[in-house]
């Protein structure tokens, strides 16, 4: 038998025998596609105080879950900034860094019945949403905000994070997006992208 | 004297009518007999010829071929006398294998000659007398006597479906059908049973592949198959685990024995995708060495965007290539063939699949329209989300005929599939993979077939075989299916009784699967915690748990055919059994992927999944009819059964993650009825005008609650008219078919067990024309094919893309091919 003939037999036989690394992992991957396990609402009031409401699955797939109820005052006006997290990963990876570099493809949006804002026109609500910031096409971004404790009373509020990569090379994240959620009632099909993060929160307003 | 040189002996003896045999022997170099012998060798072990499957449908014919048979008994020369050259290579393939008492003279064994007869014969007609002083071996076509219902589809079948997928190609036998993917891919679904319980042959090994998304289709070239036999029903007896629902044989075209080059092209464009394929193979054998043969082939598919009647499909663009090669050396009574092929698929995975909320999920369906489809471009861009596939599979097949008579066939395979998939991601400087998963497989089959044991016009051919193979998952990136290592074997026999009025089939078999998961502590704590997993159940290893898992499945079938009424009626009944081990992703999996838009949770707890299976068919032939229609009634035990999760109270469970509440899909063991039919039937086969109408039903339900499953193809059917106008000189032959086909809707889910309902069915019109032509030596085939060309728009309800968007649209495809 040639050597060709007997090399090419035993290729594959040599690069079968490479071991099933058990412990392989993530490691040395570009795994990277940010999950997400952790979202938190920093409400800072206006004398600088500072109270942080979660929501946590720690273990990314639901079956370990915590949430914290938001209360906040009557009349106060806060700054609502968003961090999100991937608990998973050691240390903790601040999620929040990636959504803030790519956020023309990012959008929060803040529904529910508990809330009045460009996403949703309750008119029972207990908040009022702006959204303080922006991307760089000046469409909103919704990592901070500022939310208004209108009215005393108690309502849900839905905290959604939408991912838009732009398709066919064209921007899924377009201006009005806010706007067609109110208008539909929130009925997130009417917008493009898919849910990075949707969670019902319960806003107490004392 | 290898096949060439006797085929060329063949053409002399033709040419030189009259001639004294003797004398043409010897002017072929062979060693005559010169001296007349007492007595001619006599035959004491036949072999059973195999009916070539890529022989023309109803293709009959003797062939006639003198062997020169040494004073031991052993054949040394085999010359073809006359007959069809398409059954030439089998009998002389035979020929080398018999065994004889050689001629005698005075007492003494001499070399002597003897002629035989290979009568490869239709076996729905009865056996001519047979002649004293002839030596017959019969050979008929496998699906004669094999008691399944069986389809097989030759090269020309199958060049009608170039540049198409292996299920695509498939799909035109009655009962098997499509679970369509986001783009180009498919998956067969054989009887209701789909991929998992679908048995893939390739070349006579188990294509090994991941099967758990629904994106995920067997990575095989149709280019590369000379025919493909779909055998519908459990069959696990005679061909392995995973034949539940039925077998793909896929086999390659005859190796080219005589010198020279010749091949095969195919160029093809279609509308829609603006798609683009071209395929070649070459064969060639030399003068100086004609007992090798070498092949080399490939084909290219590129696809633009797909479009549904309305709006394009964003991301769909797909490329495909495949190379590959044989070598095969040819000797008396041994054959060596050594082959590599090469997949590489590139696709992108619809842009409107997204994991969404019931609510979401149900007003995005409502809405009839894609809420991003007015942004979406018909391109060849592959956007994320997206998958890379390659396959490489390399086969050494020794096939040699041993002195006792039987003939002994051993493959060793390695398969190497990697799987990559690529996620949306979140910043600009993440270009790999998430998913990235290599699936080794290492296989040895060893098969012998025993000589034929004649009892006057009955005879037995007996065989029997072993099977084992071992293979290796890793994981890089997310850790969606966990390492695993398994080593499976098995052993099996077989038997088939062939009368005058029909035959009798039995086999057995025994499998057995040693695997373990290597989960990592994070994994495993998640079956903890959902209590599918016990500490005790894994030993620790370093960064996690082996889990272990030890399965047997034995298979046992009984298939019977009787020629009711010769030459008119056939009537086959098939008892069988088939297993199947669950997979990994089955057991361990808890997640999603861009290619698996649920939440899906595995049970470790799942056992071995048994399909007991009868199924009556019956054929009917006549020159104005041919007709086949076949039942059948399976119970399956352990089904595992992925579906929708519910709760106690019967309503959908849901996964409540950060993203949002998705429905759960979960696997668990029913117990299942599958019952059902399917057919055809063809007015005037080969007349001026003709009819054709297939159908298939499948009623799939659970035994404890009656409910009926979810996924199960609707019925479907179809009418085609065709006719063969008389040709003009200018070319051989033409041909002109429509189709109308009508997908029923599938009406007895129960919309709760469903993320969404089923959709409506839908009727579609397609044609065909195709055209033979010969200019010189070399002849041609053109064909316009058109589908779907109402452009009617639908939703298919085995098609991962119904919950999002509508069916491709109208498709017209020219292809131009050549055989050289």
């Amino acid at each position: 038998m040639r050597l060709s003939t007997v090399l090419l037999l035993g290729l594959p036989l040599l690069v079968a025998c490479e071991d099933v690394k058990e412990d392989e992992g993530e490691d040395g991957h570009d795994h990277n596609h940010g999950l997400i396990t952790a979202l938190e609402l920093n409400f800072t009031d206006s004398s600088g105080s500072t109270s942080t409401f979660s929501f946590s699955d720690p273990t990314g797939d639901g079956s370990n879950t915590t949430t914290d109820d938001i209360v906040l005052t009557a009349g106060e006006s806060y700054d609502v900034s968003m961090r999100v997290l991937n608990q998973l990963e050691e240390p903790v990876e601040d999620v929040t860094i990636e959504i803030d570099e790519l956020a023309e493809e990012h959008q929060f949006f803040f529904t529910g019945t508990a809330v009045f804002g460009p996403a949703s026109a309750s008119q029972s609500a207990v908040v009022e949403h702006t959204y303080n910031d922006e991307d760089a096409n000046g469409l909103p971004l919704g990592l901070d905000n500022v939310f208004v404790a209108s009215t005393a009373g108690e309502d849900t509020m839905w905290v959604t994070l939408r991912h838009m990569p732009p398709e066919s090379s064209q921007d899924v994240k377009v201006e009005g997006l806010a706007e067609a959620l109110s208008a539909s009632g929130g009925d997130f099909s009417v917008i493009g992208g898919s849910n990075d993060i949707q969670k019902e929160f319960l806003v107490t307003v004392n | 004297m290898d096949v060439w040189s006797a085929i060329t002996c063949a053409r002399r003896d033709r040419l030189s009518q009259g001639i004294v045999v003797g004398a043409l022997v010897a002017s072929c170099g062979l060693v005559g007999d010169a001296r007349a012998a007492d007595r001619a060798p006599v035959l004491t072990v036949q072999q059973a010829p195999e009916y070539p499957a890529d022989a023309p449908k109803g293709a009959t014919g003797t062939v006639a071929v003198r062997v020169t048979v040494d004073s031991q008994g052993t054949v040394t020369d085999a010359v073809v006398l006359d007959g069809p050259p398409v059954f030439h290579a089998e009998s002389l393939r035979i020929a080398y294998r018999l065994r004889f008492q050689p001629a005698k003279t005075d007492g003494v064994a001499v070399v002597g000659t003897q002629v035989v007869q290979f009568e490869f014969a239709d076996p729905h007609v009865s056996q001519p007398a047979q002649s004293p002083s002839e030596i017959i071996v019969r050979a008929e076509r496998e699906d004669g006597h094999d008691s399944h219902a069986r389809t097989v589809l030759s090269e020309e079948d199958l060049e009608r479906s170039a540049g198409r997928t292996l299920a695509e190609s498939v799909a035109v036998v009655p009962g098997v059908q499509l679970a369509r993917t986001s783009g180009t891919s498919a998956k067969p679904i054989i009887r209701g049973y789909g991929e998992r319980r679908l048995l893939v042959l390739h070349d006579g090994v188990r294509h090994e592949s991941q099967k758990w998304g629904p994106d995920h289709a067997p990575e095989i070239d149709t280019f590369s198959a000379g025919t493909i036999t779909v055998v519908k029903g459990p069959a696990g007896a005679r061909f392995g685990p995973d034949a539940l629902g039925g077998v793909l044989l896929i086999e390659p075209p005859p190796m080219r024995t005589a010198p020279g080059t010749g091949g095969k092209a195919v160029i093809l464009g279609a509308t829609n995708g603006r798609r683009a394929y071209t395929a070649l193979r070459l064969d060639t054998v030399s003068a100086r060495r004609p007992s090798v043969t070498y092949r080399l082939e490939g084909s290219f598919n590129d696809s633009a965007t797909l479009s549904a009647p309305d709006y394009p499909l964003g991301n769909t663009a797909a490329r495909e290539w495949n190379a590959g090669g044989a070598v095969e050396w040819r000797k008396p009574n041994a054959t060596l063939r050594l082959t590599y092929h090469h997949f590489d698929r590139n696709a992108g995975i619809f842009y409107g699949i997204s994991r969404s909320t019931p609510a979401e999920f149900k007003a995005q369906y409502e809405a009839g329209v894609p809420v991003t489809a007015d942004l979406w471009t018909v391109d060849r861009v592959v956007d994320r989300p997206s998958q890379n596939v390659s396959h490489d599979r390399v086969t050494l097949h020794a096939d040699f005929a041993m002195p006792s008579g039987w003939s002994w066939q051993a493959i060793y395979a390695y398969q190497h599939n990697h799987r990559l998939e690529y996620a949306q991601v979140r910043a600009w400087y993440v270009t790999g993979a998430q998913y990235d998963f290599t699936l080794r497989t290492h296989s040895l089959d060893v098969k012998a077939e025993g000589p034929r044991v004649v009892f006057g016009k009955r005879r037995f051919d007996p065989g029997i075989g072993m099977q084992g193979s071992f293979q290796e998952n890793v994981y890089r990136g997310y850790s969606l299916i966990p390492n695993h290592r398994s080593f499976m074997g098995g052993a099996f026999a077989h038997g088939r009784f062939i009368g005058e009025h029909g035959a009798v089939t039995v086999a057995s078999r025994l499998d057995q699967l040693y695997r373990v998961a290597f989960i990592q502590e994070e994994e495993f704590e998640r079956h903890i915690a959902r209590e599918t997993l016990k500490h005790s159940d894994c030993p620790n290893y370093e960064n996690g748990e082996a889990c272990p898992r030890n399965l047997t499945a034995g298979t046992i079938s009984v298939g019977g055919l009787w020629h009711t009424v010769p030459d008119l009626l056939d009537l086959k009944l098939d008892l069988s059994r088939a297993s199947r081990f669950p997979n990994a992703d089955e057991l361990y999996l808890i997640g999603a992927a861009p290619s698996l838009p649920v939440f899906a949770i595995g049970d470790p707890g799942l056992g071995v999944e048994t399909t007991w299976g009868l199924s009556p068919t019956a054929e009917l032939f006549t020159s104005l009819v041919h007709a086949q229609l076949s039942g059948f009634a399976n119970r399956v035990q352990d089904y595992i059964y992925f579906a929708p999760e519910m709760t106690a109270s019967g309503e959908p469970a849901f996964n409540v993650t950060i993203a949002g509440a998705w429905p759960e899909y979960g696997v668990r063991p029913i117990d299942a009825n599958f019952v059902g039919a399917d057919g055809f039937v063809e007015l005037g086969p080969e007349a001026l005008f003709g009819l054709r109408a297939q159908g298939a039903m499948v009623r799939a339900t659970e035994v404890s609650s009656g409910e009926h499953l979810v996924g199960i193809p609707p019925d479907q059917a179809s009418a085609i008219a065709f006719s063969r106008p008389p040709t003009p000189d200018a070319i051989d032959a033409w041909a002109l078919g429509i189709e109308v086909q009508r997908i029923a809707t599938q009406s007895r889910v129960l919309d709760s067990a469903d993320i969404l309902e089923a959709p409506e069915g839908a009727t579609l019109l397609n044609a065909e024309l195709t055209v033979d032509a010969s200019m010189g030596d070399l002849s041609y085939r053109f064909a316009v094919q058109g589908s779907n060309l109402l452009n009617t728009a639908y939703r298919e309800y085995t098609s991962l893309l119904r919950y999002y968007a509508d069916q491709p649209g109208r498709d017209i495809r020219v292809r131009l091919s050549t055989d050289f």
